[in-house]
């Protein structure tokens, strides 16, 4: 029997039982430390190739049912988002407020962003790429402030029009193709027709809300800002995936074909554009967690750049890009979160904070290092592969713009550091840093996402070696004159 | 300024309009698998067949879209509000002419008073029907949990808390809780059962699953599916017409707080 159902099934059920769970806070506890190893296992005892549904295979031709594709680069992709999910579950529970929902609302998020990676069918992307949208409203209204309240209604308000796109752009290629499975909806695309061309770009509409890229940028950065720190960290998993997922489908239905050229053009620009943006934003901060905000912003625009290539290596760095980015911003947002443990998230009304914890501003540093590119960090390994995709194309400029960028998040990283834990202060603050207890969840979370940056940072193989063979299938490659 | 603004306004929706009719005049329809659909016959109502058969899957999806969206109704709605003082301000606002207060509840002319109730037993024994008969007519767990949820709002509207037809909100949670449930574990049966998630198996050891007429015999879980969707729409559209309902419940809380700290 194949298990691979059951990686969405199983955080669905429990999301269930959790929502009736409420005001039983032991149980909830235990059930979720539970759930969180089980999400870990799920990805490992699933077989590859496809999964139908129902068990409505191929029929006269067609592929009748709803499809599911494993292979070893979604696995690695699911082995992160479980890992991260799990981490962020367990944090969670050192909280005190709305666990059993926060909780609820994690699972679900968790079952769709797989069901997004997974899935072999436009249209149950479409309806999961939903189910994540208000979740990830959910989860930044559970903050209860105002700010939290009104970055989510945006995002809501937003995500009407970018969805209600999306849906019309699925709603061309079906009636084109007549089919709603990506891999026999391929075997129609070949014609040049408007209305196919219509419907990749609305898809491309989706693809910017879901991950954050311009125009949506400011809305996605205000959701992970106005979260709790562990909350930001889930969040910005989910987009970094959603863009992974949706890219992926767009390069295994376009790339290659004569007319994907102009919309290529788009989503490159759509990558260099969300990098640019993100970290000018970034230097212009005082709030640290809008700081890291934008960065997520900014590292997503790589991956969106590097999986916008379209070539086997652009396609295996820019995955490359988005699990390792995930694994130090969740570590990073978990510094945020330790430290508005302390005093809130004000740079300028922060300090000294190095003497009290000095093993978390260890982990805090490496995370910094590795988002600004530094060896032997994993965000060294996955920039140094994007730069050589973008030149292997002949795209030096996009290269150059990749380390100028880069050179931009270590200043601001640098400086939020300086500011939290090396600035001077006076006694009466650090009495008042004494009061205050750290969340030992959360360190550990954090020293184990900081295990992995160096782990993989050192041994890359690790993780690309799952990615290459699915690269090669989808990538192209071309060398611009 | 606002000249320019709306000219830009004006010409954004020109060209898109523009791009989808000029798509929209290059449709070449392919019919695709929906011949495979129409040709494989399972149940007399073939785009039920289609929703909870062939693309089952999909409908779990649009169950948990809901699911969550009641859900972060309950967040925005039903918890936090107690806890946020701007908010108190907000509902605590100087109450207006076309207000409806609390002592203005049930103003409503005897006609409503009437027909309410009445009109809301039909439209329950109409919204059972149809969820029972979404596998052989037109309709199904959808439509039928909309009609009793409509139901519901009805009579509450007509008669606020005294309501003769009133579900607490923990049972509907719990009935919304079991109808996802149910959903979700008919399809882990049919993978035990079938090897495939949501698999339609018809009989277990001998026995049919659902009794039936030779012809429509192949329903299998289907009829238990709609059954599932039903519960959990009339929960999830009965609790989120609840929430929004709670202005007043809110409103006494803060009263009875406030009267507390004085």
């Amino acid at each position: 029997m194949n298990y691979l159902p059951m990686m969405i099934v199983f955080p669905l059920i429990m999301a269930i039982i959790m929502n009736l769970l409420h005001g039983k806070e032991k149980a909830v506890k235990y059930i979720t430390f539970i759930t969180a190893a089980i999400l870990i296992i799920l990805p490992f005892i699933s077989q590859y190739g496809y999964y139908y549904f129902g068990g409505h295979g191929v029929v006269n031709g067609w592929v009748s049912g709803i499809a599911y594709l494993y292979n070893p680069a979604k696995q690695a992709i699911i082995v992160t988002l479980s890992l991260i999910a799990s981490l962020v579950l367990i944090t969670g529970m050192g909280e005190k407020l709305k666990n059993n929902m926060f909780v609820t609302l994690s699972l679900m998020g968790f079952a769709s962003i797989a069901a997004i990676v997974l899935a072999d069918d436009i249209f149950n992307l479409y309806v999961f790429f939903e189910i994540v949208s208000i979740v990830q409203a959910g989860l930044v209204f559970l903050s209860g402030t105002e700010e939290a309240y009104k970055a989510g209604l945006r995002y809501m308000i937003m995500g009407n029009v970018a969805a209600a796109l999306m849906l019309l752009g699925i709603a061309f290629l079906l009636a084109s193709t007549g089919t709603l499975n990506i891999t026999d909806m391929k075997h129609y695309l070949l014609v040049d027709n408007p209305m196919i061309y219509g419907g990749l770009l609305l898809l491309i509409v989706g693809l910017a809300y879901g991950a954050g890229l311009p125009p949506f940028h400011n809305v996605k950065a205000d959701l992970y800002a106005r979260s709790k720190g562990f909350i930001s960290a889930m969040l910005q998993t989910y987009s970094k995936f959603v863009l992974v997922g949706l890219m992926i489908i767009i390069l295994k239905l376009f790339n290659g074909l004569d007319y994907f050229a102009s919309a290529h053009a788009v989503l490159i620009a759509l990558g260099v554009l969300a990098m640019v943006f993100g970290v000018v934003m970034a230097l212009l901060q005082s709030d640290y967690k809008k700081l890291l905000a934008y960065h997520a912003i900014s590292q997503g625009g790589y991956v969106a750049t590097g999986l916008a290539l379209g070539t086997p290596l652009g396609i295996v760095a820019g995955i490359f890009h988005a699990i390792n980015h995930v694994i130090y911003k969740s570590a990073l947002f978990l510094g945020a979160y330790i430290v508005s443990c302390k005093r809130g998230s004000n740079l300028h009304k922060l300090g000294g904070l190095l003497p009290l914890m000095p093993s978390v501003a260890f982990m805090v540093l490496c995370a910094k290092l590795a988002i600004s590119g530094i060896p032997p960090f994993n965000g060294f390994q996955s920039k140094w592969m994007l730069a050589q995709a973008a030149m292997q194309v002949n795209m030096p400029e996009i290269a150059i713009i990749m380390i100028i960028v880069s050179i931009g998040t270590f200043v601001s990283m640098m400086k939020a550091f300086y500011l939290i834990y090396l600035k001077p202060v006076d006694e009466e603050t650090l009495k008042e840093y004494q009061n205050k207890e750290v969340p030992k969840l959360a360190v550990f979370s954090l020293f184990v996402l900081t295990a992995l940056c160096i782990i993989i940072g050192l041994y890359p193989d690790i993780v690309t070696n799952y990615l290459w063979d699915y690269a090669k299938e989808l990538g192209v490659n071309y060398y611009l004159k | 300024m606002n000249s320019k603004r709306d000219l830009a306004v004006a010409i954004s929706f020109f060209v898109f309009g523009a791009s989808v009719l000029y798509s929209l005049a290059h449709m070449q329809i392919s019919p695709g698998v929906n011949e495979v659909y129409l040709t494989h016959y399972i149940i007399p109502n073939y785009v039920c067949a289609v929703i909870f058969d062939w693309r089952a899957y999909d409908t779990l999806g649009e169950c948990l879209v809901l699911v969550v969206a009641v859900m972060v109704s309950w967040i925005v709605f039903g918890k936090s509000l107690y806890d946020n003082t701007y908010l108190k301000e907000l509902f605590h606002a100087p109450e207006s002419d076309d207000y409806i207060t609390l002592q203005g509840w049930g103003e409503y002319t005897p006609i409503i008073k009437f027909l309410a109730f009445p009109m809301s037993v039909l439209m329950v024994a109409l919204g059972i029907i149809t969820v029972l008969g979404g596998h052989i007519t037109p309709g199904g767990g959808f439509q039928g949990g909309a009609l009793i949820a409509a139901a519901f709002i009805l009579s509450v509207i007509a008669f606020g808390s005294n309501s003769p037809l009133w579900f607490d909100h923990k049972f509907l949670e719990k009935l919304e809780a079991l109808g996802a449930l149910g959903y979700l574990l008919l399809g882990v049966a049919g993978m035990f059962i079938g090897g495939y998630y949501l698999f339609n198996f018809t009989e277990i050891n001998g026995f049919t699953i659902f009794p039936a007429p030779k012809e429509i015999i192949t329903a299998g879980i289907i009829p238990y599916l709609n059954i599932a969707v039903g519960l959990k729409v009339l929960a999830g559209l009965s609790t989120a017409a609840f929430l929004l309902s709670c202005e007043k419940v809110i409103i006494e809380k803060i009263s009875k707080s406030e009267e507390k700290l004085e």
